[in-house]
């Protein structure tokens, strides 16, 4: 937190006005459509904020793969293991600094855009207490998910083909630009327990339509899903440590 | 320094890029394909919000698949032909620029061809796919209008990469600006307000896809004329911004080796 913090005004900062911009494009889109409830459960203040939500969610997350993938295709990985700390503790900490800090700086934009272009009736305060809760939990997952794809360079020599994989199928069956519910039954009964539901729908859609069922839903998704994901990046670690033995670095 | 020695610079860096994508084969296949699979899930989201909206402000899925198709010809011209632009920033902050100051020509023009994204191919298959599927009766106007946007997409790109000649370290910056001139050039713009849309016009990015996508529709030689003419007066303020930027550069004193 305090590196990021360092280059905050020149860079974090912006870089979160851009991600508000963004959103509110599509926020914009939305409302081009002239419609004053869509898919027949999220009124427009309850879009719009789920929009931004949503666009929270992923905007300053995946970039974890290349990072990792850039760290094994540089070599430096293979130093920061020697160190006397666990690697992937100290990947997850840097992410989560990165995450907060990049989040902070969009939400310093979103929240008066989203405020003077629908107000506030959207959600409560308990909302968006627990919001932030399972917007943690989210990264976990990301976590997870984005270390084993970047590791992944160990073998593949270069793992952002993937990662751009990943990031649209987050965008897709995450529901960045549309709620999951706007697919039809099979495919929806499908989005609708992946990682990425959990990740971005099940979030952003708490914060606009609380409900304790609904926390509850989310937060059992939400630790299964972290718990399995991480489990993996572990697996994939050890596996990329011998690897690591195999070529000296 | 002429044109002729320009070219035949750029020919050996386009000659070393394709043999080396041969070399790296999968790597480059892999790199390609992802990219163009990566293209169709976006464009399939927009398919997704067409079914349910229908048109929006006169827009249909068509309409917006075509402006995408544009700017994937765009961006993979400019990253598979100009790939260095996309890393100005970093060689600059890492203080890699030094290796391209120092040789006897145009530094801005080396860096640019010095690399080729090899997932620009991807976008480049994809974006033909698209416009051959949509204007089958237009797509010589089509091209020309893509590669018209590939130039503007070129000056965007070097536009944002030379603020780190400004700021400490503007990686998430540039990342996120990039991301956005990327999303933005490719998004249908004129469904917005006036307001959005002058911000996006005066920042040029409209002319990546937005302008050439309507030109191809309802053509008119003076159209093509402003849209080239505009192109070029933002590849001229892209590299006098560069080089303006370079006039306060400090050497990263870095000594490199390049096979």
């Amino acid at each position: 937190v305090r590196e990021e913090l360092r280059y905050f005004f020149s860079d974090g900062l912006w870089a979160g006005a851009l991600g508000a911009f963004f959103s509110m494009l599509l926020v914009l889109f939305y409302a081009a459509t002239g419609r004053s409830e869509f898919f027949a459960t999220f009124s427009w203040p309850m879009m719009a904020w789920y929009l931004f939500a949503a666009q929270l969610l992923v905007g300053f997350k995946t970039g974890l793969v290349t990072e990792v993938s850039d760290q094994v295709l540089d070599g430096s990985i293979a130093s920061r293991m020697t160190k006397p700390y666990s690697l992937p503790f100290a990947l997850f900490a840097e992410h989560l600094g990165k995450v907060l800090i990049g989040s902070f700086g969009a939400l310093l934009f979103m929240i008066p855009l989203g405020y003077l272009l629908v107000g506030t009736s959207a959600f409560t305060v308990t909302a968006v207490v627990f919001f932030l809760l399972v917007a943690l939990l989210s990264v976990v997952i990301d976590f997870g998910i984005g270390m084993s794809i970047g590791l992944l360079a160990f073998w593949l020599d270069d793992a952002r083909p993937y990662y751009w994989i990943y990031s649209k199928l987050l965008f897709l069956f995450g529901g960045l630009f549309f709620p999951l519910i706007i697919f039809p039954g099979w495919l929806q009964s499908i989005a609708l327990k992946l990682p990425t539901a959990y990740m971005v729908y099940y979030p952003a859609r708490l914060l606009v339509d609380f409900s304790w069922p609904l926390l509850a839903h989310v937060l059992i998704g939400q630790v299964l899903w972290a718990g399995g994901t991480v489990a993996l990046a572990y697996v994939v670690y050890s596996f990329a440590v011998r690897k690591v033995s195999i070529h000296g670095g | 320094m002429g044109v002729k020695h320009a070219l035949r610079v750029f020919g050996a860096y386009a000659k070393l890029h394709a043999r080396t994508a041969l070399e790296y084969r999968i790597n480059f296949l892999v790199q390609a394909s992802f990219m163009f699979f990566n293209n169709a899930l976006y464009l399939f989201l927009f398919y997704v919000l067409f079914q349910s909206f229908g048109t929006i402000n006169g827009y249909t899925f068509n309409d917006v698949a075509l402006i995408q198709g544009i700017a994937m010809i765009a961006i993979g011209l400019a990253h598979g032909l100009f790939g260095g632009t996309a890393r100005i920033s970093e060689w600059v902050y890492t203080g890699k620029l030094d290796l391209f100051l120092s040789q006897p020509f145009s530094a801005l023009t080396h860096i640019s061809i010095s690399r080729s994204a090899q997932d620009a191919w991807g976008d480049l298959a994809l974006g033909l796919v698209v416009i051959i599927a949509i204007v089958p009766e237009r797509i010589f106007l089509a091209l020309v209008c893509s590669v018209i946007g590939a130039v503007a997409f070129v000056a965007v790109e070097i536009a944002i990469n030379t603020l780190v000649f400004v700021l400490a370290r503007p990686t998430a910056l540039v990342r996120s600006m990039r991301y956005s001139a990327i999303a933005l050039g490719s998004w249908p713009m004129d469904i917005y307000p006036s307001a959005v849309r002058f911000l996006v016009y005066a920042l040029g990015l409209a002319f990546i896809s937005t302008v050439p996508r309507n030109i191809v529709m309802n053509f008119s030689w003076t159209a093509l004329g402003i849209l080239f003419a505009v192109a070029c007066a933002m590849l001229l303020i892209a590299t006098w911004l560069f080089n303006a930027g370079v006039r306060r550069y400090e050497s990263g004193n870095l000594v490199t080796m390049r096979g």
